[in-house]
């Protein structure tokens, strides 16, 4: 791609229009909102967003007060009524300000005025323990972004997740893009997880034929509507050289019985793992922040607990710490790609095993250059 | 055969046994290297060894949240070893201060009147525990931390050097202070703040 995909603000605005409003994204866990009143809070593209239970139902809307703009909830995740700190506006599962506080006293909307206040909403669509969220007013259907078998290993495995979740995020200097292309590259392990991924998983990276005619070929018209999905794969990926028999191991549900690497990879931005056999799973979101900066949030659970233990929360602080390291190491290299970068930098120039990056970039780029088929 | 020991590992088993030391320095405790297997699970050898009744003081650092050190001390409790806080002659120490078993108070270290520091907990050296304090079991508060009145360190937490909590503040459990400054605002439980880290770590839900 030409370096002002990765570098301008112009492209990037473009991008978060073209793109990041228009296809499904992940928004965080069904089991962090697992209670009425429960909620999350982030920031998609640029819009504050909260995510909230009503009694069960999960609704997701803009984080802004219809009054005077002030956040609604302000902490990354909790429990507590949709409600607003500054004048106590309260909204119900509608989005509209059920309960506004002197509101005969002291606002005196007319009826109609008040008929028109609602929180602005978006679609929201959980898959297993995932939860998904599109900003766009009339969203692509969630099976046009990710084929069925997809969808379902998605749920099979997040329903696996126990409800005990570590989470913080990093920041990277790096395009979002960059992520991608590093997760659909099986031939970097060996590089640059030299002493630690690659010396317990045996990636494997072989080149798919099919691909590589698909990825060279001239598209039909019509056809980029249906390449969405075959951005995203998961399940197995590689065998393990082993799983190490740490006792919390043995205090989980696993899921499956493989010890295999297991991977998936959902376009655009969201990457899930279990490197130990399906016995705990990791989520990488790489969220775009600017053209050179990315936040990097980082969710691990193991799977579901047979029994409460007392150290489980070490444990899941011990896998992040795992993920400091392994993750730091992609870091740097995009890092130091991202800083390399100058408005006339050469272009990659990638092998026939890169033909699932090749087949995106020429997606991406008929949207980003000619609007693109969605 | 001797009838005390200090039992561990690393820098803290030479630590305890220079304070054991400097407390008896008639009686010095023989000195039990504890070892870990790959799976990290514990061989026990070494502390069967030992005869029920002995005195023990575990010496182990603030690996895996202090779960490990934990681990230790109640393996030495189902053998029926005797584990008395250990406390440097240098540190100072207001009458009444409750201390619990197989706690571990550094030189130079001062705690305050009412305070209180539970099982397994570890105060280093130069630390300043104000009056009121409570440090609840398996604690590790590192060189020179100041924990102000009325503080409250849930357990397993971790307290590394340069880190000050205001008076009153509460630490819930499981907690990891790693930043050095002052904490003025209760800590909710399994909260990690690592300089690694551009945000603090934090756990929901379990």
């Amino acid at each position: 791609m030409p370096p002002a995909a990765y570098r301008s603000q112009e492209w990037f605005a473009r991008e978060r229009g073209r793109l990041f409003r228009r296809v499904w994204q992940f928004a965080g866990l069904k089991t962090m909102l697992g209670e009425h009143n429960a909620f999350i809070t982030r920031e998609v593209c640029g819009v504050p967003v909260v995510i909230q239970n009503f009694d069960g139902e999960l609704r997701a809307f803009e984080n802004l007060c219809l009054h005077r703009g002030a956040k609604l909830q302000w902490e990354r995740a909790g429990r507590r009524p949709l409600l607003c700190r500054y004048h106590g506006w309260g909204y119900d599962k509608a989005g509209a300000p059920a309960n506004i506080p002197l509101h005969d006293e002291l606002y005196r909307f007319s009826t109609a005025e008040r008929a028109g206040m609602c929180l602005r909403s978006f679609a929201l669509r959980t898959v297993g323990n995932l939860v998904f969220i599109n900003m766009n007013a009339e969203p692509i259907p969630f099976e046009q972004q990710f084929d069925a078998g997809f969808i379902a290993s998605l749920e099979s495995s997040s329903n696996a997740y126990d409800g005990e979740v570590i989470t913080t995020t990093w920041t990277g200097r790096f395009n979002w893009k960059l992520a991608y292309e590093n997760l659909r590259d099986a031939n970097h392990p060996r590089f640059v997880h030299a002493q630690t991924l690659a010396r317990s998983v045996d990636f494997i990276c072989n080149v798919d034929e099919a691909l590589v005619i698909d990825a060279d070929a001239e598209p039909a018209p019509g056809a980029g509507r249906d390449l969405l999905r075959r951005f995203s794969w998961g399940g197995r990926d590689a065998p393990l050289r082993g799983v190490a028999p740490y006792a919390w191991r043995g205090m989980v549900e696993r899921w499956g019985s493989d010890d295999a690497y297991y991977n998936w990879l959902a376009f655009p931005n969201l990457h899930i793992a279990s490197g130990d056999g399906g016995h705990a799973f990791t989520i990488e979101h790489h969220v775009p922040l600017a053209p050179d900066r990315t936040a990097i949030e980082i969710y691990w659970m193991t799977a579901k607990k047979r029994r409460p233990y007392p150290y489980s929360s070490t444990v899941l602080l011990a896998l992040m710490h795992g993920s400091k390291l392994v993750v730091g190491e992609d870091v740097r290299v995009m890092e130091s790609v991202q800083a390399g970068l100058h408005d006339d930098a050469p272009q990659g120039n990638q092998g026939a095993f890169e033909a699932s990056n090749r087949l995106i970039e020429r997606w991406y780029m008929d949207l980003m250059e000619n609007g693109g088929e969605f | 055969m001797s009838s005390r020991f200090v039992i561990g590992r690393g820098p803290m088993l030479d630590i305890a046994m220079a304070t054991w030391s400097a407390v008896q320095p008639d009686a010095a405790p023989a000195r039990v290297e504890i070892c870990q297997r790959a799976d990290y699970g514990f061989d026990w050898s070494a502390l069967d060894a030992i005869d029920r009744d002995a005195e023990v003081f575990v010496a182990f650092d603030e690996t895996f949240g202090n779960f490990s050190r934990l681990e230790i001390f109640q393996a030495a409790i189902e053998r029926g070893l005797h584990m008395p806080a250990l406390v440097s002659p240098r540190a100072m120490v207001a009458a009444g201060v409750r201390l619990g078993p197989s706690c571990y108070v550094g030189d130079c270290a001062v705690i305050g009147a009412g305070s209180s520091v539970e099982y397994n907990s570890v105060v280093h050296a130069g630390a300043l525990i104000g009056a009121g304090v409570r440090i609840k079991s398996s604690c590790w508060i590192g060189l020179g931390v100041r924990l102000a009145d009325h503080a409250e360190i849930g357990m397993h937490c971790t307290l590394r050097e340069g880190v000050i909590v205001a008076p009153g503040t509460k630490i819930g459990r499981n907690c990891e202070l790693g930043i050095a400054g002052v904490y003025r605002e209760d800590i909710a439980a399994k909260t990690v703040f690592d300089p690694r880290y551009d945000e603090p770590i934090v756990v929901y839900g379990g």
